[in-house]
């Protein structure tokens, strides 16, 4: 018998796992997929002409194995064993209200590929739901999780730039990178046009310096070739495999055991406790039980709430811990793909920059901040860069032999692209739910995944592009491309809200130490205890959800309250 | 994990070619086109021809290695049989094929039996007609830039882009075009641009 089952080994999962062990606890670690080794398994060294295809995946593979998956940027030859098969790991999801699922089933799941951008939600942000009426009122605010930030922020090494701002919380950070010369600029202009809009370094987890702490683990500095989603082997960016699983493999506490799809937990109807995971080998069918004292669920959001769904008894007809009926509602996501797209003629033409940094510029919320928001609430910021992509010339452009090749030679002007990520509020409507007769072929029902923007996210998705083309603008720039509308929910790859955390256990699934209200031995601290969704990457709180809700389990654990 | 197509590469020897690379500014042998060395093209031979005659005149030796020297040719041939669906295929041939017809419209002869003068004639006048502008271009969220652009001859465009995609990401215009550094090391937010300077290639959404 384990003291703890941590049930994920991706962004959240590694975290508890890392928490707990280093708390003393003999940890067993679930994952569903198949088992990954850091370095070994990574393309990151391949020259571009060493990679197959042009990097490309063949086109009939594509479509007929990742036509979900291969909606997301980071989707390409060298990545794709990170990817799910869509053909293995179908979905079901309404032609009107489609959410695009977007995931990789392997140990350290999608902490290998993530965007690394690493903010925290801020005290307005904890406080929203309350305010405006949205959802339930989260049950902690932001004092209570800021020293978990910290100590996540020092752990995973974050480079940002202190800023000061209310709404965007600073925190324990390595050296920021640095813009260049046209972001310093787009900077200046941007922030003397707009007074209170900032334009900040983009905080990432990737090692700008690496400490003695990372070292240990065996990571260093990041080398600048922003193919992070390959996989570093430099272990320069935060991933279960670069970092908290190793931090939890040398306390001696940890077992991990991979390609093991959890069924369903089981709860003892008595004192509601849960007793055992059932898990199915995805190679072999076998199934099997494994008994502890805690529980962590970091099977993501969907998954999660899958694994309550799918926990049936007698006592529990609709899934577990669902009483308040809110498993697998909620569903939310950033508004994403709100991008503007400009040229920027008076850019310094003889400045340039070398290596390829792993992050981009941040435009901090400020609607309903320093700025009104008319007729919605909640907020938004953007992420983009201002680069000079001089090389790779176009060939729809006429020409041939040395035509081309001096086009290839030339700086082109500045480009500048920002792209709006806005907050989408918690509607039950929202959902997932489980398919009465499909299953997949490990007999687990199939989700059926149903999402929508409201009226809210409509109008801000509007004002996201009205204020992504002033800016461009009156930075002196001309824009030159603009999507109309957000991408489909889920292609932000930010969602949450599926089982959330609240006060009233009529209302909510997790209460403010992301314990189940009707569990005591059940935690949750990945996105599905998200009670709202603020507008910042979410993986960060999701981390420090996790290192926190760690330490109260394994202290509850030694008083015997557990 | 890719196989790569060269050769196996020793993962576990993936951190200590990488610091070989550190501070390398040399790019590695040209592994890819030893593999293409003695493998016969998937195209019939009078197709491959062709081929390599388009991309030559697409991109042709000049100050810098041209097309042919970058293995254009044998990677694209690989490409088609490995990556383009049929329908793909189908059109990219069918603009490769158009040039040809082009090419005996006007002067009676193959694209690939002209000399290299009336080679780029004859592609050059193809290749404004082809790229004129029809319709909208489209844009994808996927990337910021990526453009789908209409033009007569999408065929045509595939192949040329093809061409262009496959030159750029190769050692030898890396090495002499623009500049591929796979581990640059530390960011440089602020360079002076010379006469000498020479962009560099990017990967990776940055």
């Amino acid at each position: 018998m384990f003291d703890a089952i941590v049930i994920g080994s991706g962004m959240s999962g590694g975290i508890s796992a890392k928490e707990l062990c280093e708390r003393g606890l003999k940890v067993l670690l679930l994952e569903r997929g198949r088992k990954v080794e850091h370095v070994t398994d990574y393309n990151d060294t391949q020259m571009p002409w060493e990679l197959p295809n042009n990097n490309a995946i063949p086109e009939e593979e594509l479509a007929r194995d990742y036509p979900v998956q291969g909606q997301c940027y980071a989707v390409n030859a060298a990545t794709k064993q990170f990817w799910v098969k869509d053909s293995e790991h179908p979905y079901l999801t309404p032609e009107e209200r489609p959410f695009t699922w977007i995931r990789g089933y392997h140990l350290g799941g999608r902490s290998i590929m993530w965007g690394r951008q690493s903010y925290r939600l801020s005290p307005m942000d904890f406080e929203a739901n309350a305010k405006d009426g949205h959802g339930v009122d989260w049950p902690i605010r932001y004092d209570d999780l800021a020293p978990w930030y910290s100590h996540v922020e020092k752990f995973i090494g974050v480079a940002g730039s202190k800023e000061n701002l209310p709404q965007l919380p600073d925190g324990e950070f390595l050296p920021a990178w640095e813009m260049n010369d046209a972001e310093k600029l787009f900077k200046v202009s941007v922030e003397q046009k707009f007074p209170g809009r900032k334009v900040i370094i983009g905080r990432n987890a990737n090692l700008s310096q690496a400490q003695p702490h990372h070292e240990e683990l065996g990571r260093t500095s990041c080398q600048n070739r922003s193919i992070c989603e390959r996989g570093c082997s430099f272990g320069a960016n935060h991933s279960s495999l670069s970092s908290s699983l190793p931090a939890a493999e040398r306390t001696g506490n940890l077992t991990t055991v991979t390609d093991a799809i959890v069924h369903s937990l089981v709860q003892d109807p008595k004192t509601g406790r849960i007793t055992s995971v059932r898990v199915i080998d995805a190679k072999t069918m076998e199934g099997k039980t494994y008994e502890a004292k805690v529980f962590f669920l970091n099977a993501s959001t969907i998954g999660t709430a899958q694994i309550l769904l799918n926990s049936i008894s007698e006592a529990n007809p609709r899934g577990l811990c669902n009483k308040s009926d809110q498993v697998g509602r909620n569903i939310m996501d950033h508004m994403y793909a709100l991008s503007t797209i400009g040229v920027m003629p008076d850019y310094p033409k003889d400045s340039y920059y070398r290596g390829r940094r792993p992050t981009g510029i941040y435009i901090p919320r400020y609607r309903n901040v320093t700025e009104e928001g008319g007729d919605y609430v909640r907020g938004y910021g953007y992420q983009g860069a201002v680069i000079r992509r001089g090389g790779m010339p176009d060939a729809a452009t006429p020409g041939l032999g040395q035509d081309i090749k001096q086009r290839g030679r030339e700086f082109g002007p500045w480009i500048a692209y920002i792209s709006g990520f806005g907050e989408m509020l918690p509607n039950p409507e929202n959902r997932m739910t489980q398919d009465a007769v499909r299953k997949d072929k490990w007999g687990i029902p199939l989700l059926n995944i149903s999402v929508d923007f409201s009226e809210n996210e409509r109008k801000m998705a509007k004002q996201i592009l009205t204020d992504g083309r002033a800016m461009i603008e009156g930075a002196g720039g001309m824009v030159i491309s603009q999507a109309t509308k957000p991408g489909a929910p889920g292609l932000g790859i930010h969602e949450m809200g599926t089982a959330r955390m609240g006060r009233d256990p009529m209302t909510s699934v997790f209460n403010g130490y992301n314990q189940a209200h009707e569990a005591p031995n059940l935690f949750c601290t990945d996105g599905a205890a998200m009670t709202s969704s603020g507008c910042q990457n979410p993986s960060l709180t999701y981390m420090a959800l996790s290192a926190r809700a760690a330490h109260h389990a394994a202290e509850w654990l030694k008083e015997g309250k557990l | 994990m890719i196989e790569v197509t060269d050769r196996h590469v020793d993962r576990r020897e993936a951190l200590a070619r990488i610091a070989l690379l550190l501070g390398a500014t040399a790019l590695p042998a040209d592994a890819m086109a030893k593999a293409l060395q003695g493998r016969a093209p998937s195209l019939p031979s009078g197709q491959f021809a062709l081929l390599s005659a388009v991309a030559d005149t697409v991109l042709p030796a000049t100050d810098t290695p041209g097309a042919l020297a970058a293995k254009v040719p044998q990677r694209l041939d690989a490409m088609l049989a490995h990556w383009a669906a049929p329908t793909t295929r189908d059109a990219i041939l069918a603009g490769l094929q158009r040039i040809d017809a082009a090419a005996r419209t006007a002067t009676g002869k193959g694209f690939a039996k002209l000399n290299a003068k009336q080679r780029e004639t004859v592609l050059r006048a193809h290749d404004a007609a082809a790229l004129a502008k029809a319709g909208t271009t489209t844009t994808t969220g996927k990337f910021p830039f990526t453009a789908t652009v209409a033009v007569a001859d999408a065929g045509y465009l595939q192949l040329k882009s093809l061409i262009v995609d496959l030159y750029y990401y190769s050692p030898e215009a890396a090495a002499t075009e623009l500049i591929y550094e796979h581990v640059p090391g530390p960011f440089e937010p602020s360079i002076k641009l010379t006469a000498q300077s020479r962009p560099y290639l990017g990967v990776g959404p940055f």
